[in-house]
């Protein structure tokens, strides 16, 4: 049944996606997020949507007649001097080639959906329809886990699906994080125009919230608090948030398990606990491994291929400063760098982690700057507040991908995209709009020009 | 009932599409100049 269903809508996609590039980006992001080969068992499930809507997404692209320009800036080429590197370190790899080169592969095509942001985006409806796309994607998938998780008593452990770039509940609990601001911003934008949105937004945040501590993850928790106390810091509205806050907490303090308590006070005592002080000790490896090729790292997964992770391991015991408590690197297995910082250190090196971070730290003093500029000029009073809900979610990205291994995530690459396109071509072009208005200035009446009539 | 909600995500984004369709179209342009759509 769901195939029929998913067949039948698919011609109408792609005929609104072939009618204008901006929906086909916003599907794109969609199919990438949804993951709809997830869903299906039967023959829909053969077909390769994410092939299928970027490819007609680039088509309507070039068939677009008044083709915006190119907008990239400081942060656009600093994503693709970040590719760059990572494609020097690809070929440089130390694990094998062919897993390097598919998970670069993978990249490019996330860098691919970065550029095409830049390249259709260039108006309100557009990052709109962009945000909206993300909202019935990751937040779709939040609200169904969460009402399993409400509906089981807490009993419901929250996954993604084997495969998908969501797949592990670390980083599924981040991207619900992220998704957060972006329904606060919509729920401000659409909101007040009908009913029945307001109510699905406001559902879908709180279902959020329920489904980022029902995936146990400590990483998300902590990602979602520290966004909570980032809007609280920034709203002016502090008597009903913590009203709202409170409540919430009230509410969900009411399902959840023991077992999902004891997992969160192990934050407090992380460096006794053995999965946490697992993860620094491959953060360890990581730094080693950035020590022994400084520039351009290990490579993609390089950490993972157990004969580099069995060679860092016998240099373990250098660096003594970086403390990992009683543990040591694992004998048998290897694992991956659960960090995003650590995993761009390890597999692209000090200086890939620089153009790393000077992106994400840039982007995120972009967002703020942008919102300043918006008003001081009088501009949209929309780009303010999307500009800072994209930036509260920056921050969730950077706070809970601190431990866990998701710096090629499609969203935040599309983030950086969308902070650019406000910055470089949206304001503009309304702060230029806004200065064309024609001001009505009565016309002078001129008595002669009466008395000829 | 996951089939069910499952079905109205589908719907809820085949919606979106022709809103976004409609809306983006040159007559409704006019009307809503660039970035003035809201102030």
């Amino acid at each position: 049944m769901r195939d029929l269903v998913l067949l039948a809508i698919l011609p109408f996609i792609i005929y609104t996606m072939a009618k204008r590039p901006f929906i086909g980006i916003g599907m794109w992001i969609w199919t990438a997020l949804f993951y709809p080969n997830a869903w299906v068992y039967g023959p829909a499930g053969n077909l390769r949507y994410n092939l299928l809507f970027t490819s007609v997404a680039i088509l309507s692209y070039l068939c677009m007649r008044a083709k915006p320009k190119m907008v990239l800036g400081v942060l656009g080429s600093l994503v693709l001097l970040f590719f760059f590197w990572t494609t020097m370190s690809t070929v440089l790899t130390l694990a094998p080639s062919k897993v390097s080169w598919d998970i670069w592969t993978r990249f490019a095509k996330v860098i691919t959906l970065f550029v095409f942001v830049l390249l259709v985006i260039e108006k309100k409806l557009h990052v709109d329809f962009f945000l909206w796309c993300v909202v019935l994607s990751v937040g779709f998938y939040a609200n169904l886990e969460a009402l399993k998780f409400i509906a089981s008593g807490g009993g419901h452990k929250i996954a993604g699906f084997p495969g998908h770039v969501l797949g592990d509940r670390n980083e599924l609990a981040v991207a619900f994080a992220m998704t957060l601001p972006i329904c606060y911003y919509l729920l401000g934008e659409y909101g007040k125009s009908a009913r029945y949105i307001r109510l699905a937004l406001l559902g879908t945040m709180g279902l959020l919230v329920a489904a980022v501590i029902g995936t146990q993850s400590r990483g998300g928790f902590v990602a979602m608090a520290g966004l909570g106390a980032y809007l609280f810091i920034k709203s002016n509205r502090k008597i009903p948030m913590a009203i709202l806050g409170g409540m919430l907490i009230f509410g969900l303090s009411l399902i959840v398990s023991d077992d999902w308590t004891a997992r969160m006070n192990s934050i407090e005592t992380a460096d006794a606990d053995a999965s946490f002080m697992g993860r620094v000790v491959a953060w360890k490896l990581s730094f080693i491994l950035a020590m022994q090729n400084p520039i351009f790292g290990g490579g993609f997964k390089s950490l993972e291929y157990f004969p580099v992770w069995a060679s860092l391991s016998r240099d373990f015991f250098s660096y003594s400063w970086f403390y990992t408590g009683d543990l040591l690197p694992n004998t048998e297995v290897a694992r991956a760098a659960h960090s995003v910082y650590f995993q761009v250190m390890g597999e692209h090196g000090f200086g890939g982690l620089l153009i790393f971070l000077t992106l994400l730290a840039g982007t995120f003093f972009k967002a703020s700057s942008l919102s300043r500029k918006v008003k001081r000029l009088g501009g949209p009073e929309w780009i303010r507040s999307v500009a800072t809900m994209l930036q509260l979610s920056l921050f969730a990205y950077a706070l809970g991908g601190a431990a866990l291994s998701f710096a090629y995530f499609e969203l935040y690459y599309a983030i950086i995209a969308l902070i650019i396109v406000l910055e470089l071509r949206i304001l503009p072009a309304a702060l230029k709009q806004q200065n064309q208005v024609p001001v009505e200035v009565p016309l002078p009446t001129v008595p002669s020009l009466a008395r000829q009539q | 009932m996951e089939s069910i909600l499952w079905a109205i995500d589908l719907l809820a984004v085949v919606f979106l599409c022709f809103w976004a369709l409609r809306t983006d179209s040159p007559d409704k342009g006019k009307k809503k100049p660039v970035g003035q759509e809201r102030r």
